[in-house]
């Protein structure tokens, strides 16, 4: 399987191949979290807790339209007003 | 048909997780660029750093909403610009940058700001870009991918082109700029005795194939999430004082 099908980051395949090339190839990173299921882990916990920050303020910021059955408070724009200006 | 959608997003949600690969593109590593090239970008980005902090501090003191909508684009761009994208008929990945986005719904300096904090936790935490090419990172992806959509949402607004247009080229521009500059900063320092401009050349066309289509999807990303924004919650884009300025209230 040549580089093209491995799914490579552009940062292989271009940034880092430029700087070997040019005789100045990446160091290991300060904090290397590269270790075996650590950088899994975090990239789990970034994104799970990412999600939840964008999650959490859209629906500050947007909240669900009023439609039958749900109580006014959830929806706009009081939901708006009670959660942002306070 | 509405809860088939949430499940469908569900899954496709559920998936990115479930496939959580490391996700370089862009973002120079660790020691790529030289201690004097590097220290030069940092000098760079603090003008546009400080700049952003300072818009922050005083929108927040006129609106305190501000401030959520700020977080909401600062952990966007944290997770659009670590999310690996597959582009099948090349077979490589990259990853789209939100800066634009960011730079329509929060202007371009409180937008360095959040980019930048997600570049630092990045470059902490997931081996994701270096501490030492931080200023370089935070100039390419901050600086050039929000300024550089700002200003050309800002002139083609000027010329009448309709809503979503503009802010769809400011979308593909972002992204597309993002990497010109990246491919300025690898060429500008590691060029040699060879031409600088030969390397950048040959740096921005290994880079095309990839970032072509993935700026275009960024675009029209970009375009729906703003039109979205201008339908539901305009006032939040009229917090931001050059959103007249702009001229997005008469779309």
């Amino acid at each position: 399987m040549n580089a093209v099908t491995t799914w490579e980051g552009v940062d292989k395949t271009v940034v880092e191949k430029t700087a070997v090339a040019a005789g100045h190839p990446p160091r290991e990173p300060y904090i290397n979290t590269d270790q075996g299921d650590l950088l899994l882990f975090l990239f789990l916990l970034a994104g799970a807790v990412g999600g939840f920050i964008v999650g959490y303020t859209f629906r500050a910021l947007f909240p669900p339209r009023k439609r039958a059955g749900r109580p006014d408070s959830e929806c706009e724009p009081q939901g708006y007003d009670k959660t942002i200006t306070d | 048909m509405e809860k088939q959608w949430k499940i469908l997003v569900a899954i496709m949600a559920l998936g990115l997780f479930l496939w959580p690969t490391t996700a370089h593109a862009m973002h120079l590593s660790e020691g790529i660029l030289p201690i004097e090239w590097a220290g030069g970008w940092f000098l760079a980005a603090a003008p546009f750093v400080y700049w952003g902090l300072w818009t922050i501090k005083r929108r927040r003191a006129e609106d305190p909403r501000t401030m959520t909508l700020v977080a909401m684009v600062g952990a966007a761009i944290f997770v659009i610009s670590c999310m690996p994208v597959p582009i099948p008929w090349i077979g490589t990945c990259s990853h789209p940058c939100g800066t634009g986005l960011g730079a329509l719904l929060i202007g371009p300096g409180p937008t360095v700001v959040v980019a930048s904090i997600a570049l630092l936790l990045q470059a902490l935490l997931l081996t994701h870009g270096g501490l030492t090419t931080l200023g370089a990172n935070i100039v390419s992806m901050g600086v050039v991918g929000a300024f550089g959509a700002y200003g050309v949402f800002w002139l083609l607004r000027r010329l009448r082109v309709p809503l979503f247009a503009a802010a769809l080229a400011a979308g593909m521009f972002s992204d597309w700029g993002t990497y010109a500059m990246t491919s300025l900063e690898l060429s500008t320092a590691l060029h040699g005795d060879g031409s600088l401009w030969a390397m950048f050349l040959a740096v921005m066309a290994a880079f095309m194939p990839t970032q072509l289509p993935l700026g275009i999807a960024e675009g029209v990303v970009t375009a729906i999430a703003y039109r979205f924004v201008l339908d539901r919650r305009p006032e939040l884009l009229g917090a931001c004082p050059d959103f007249e300025w702009i001229g997005g209230t008469d779309a």
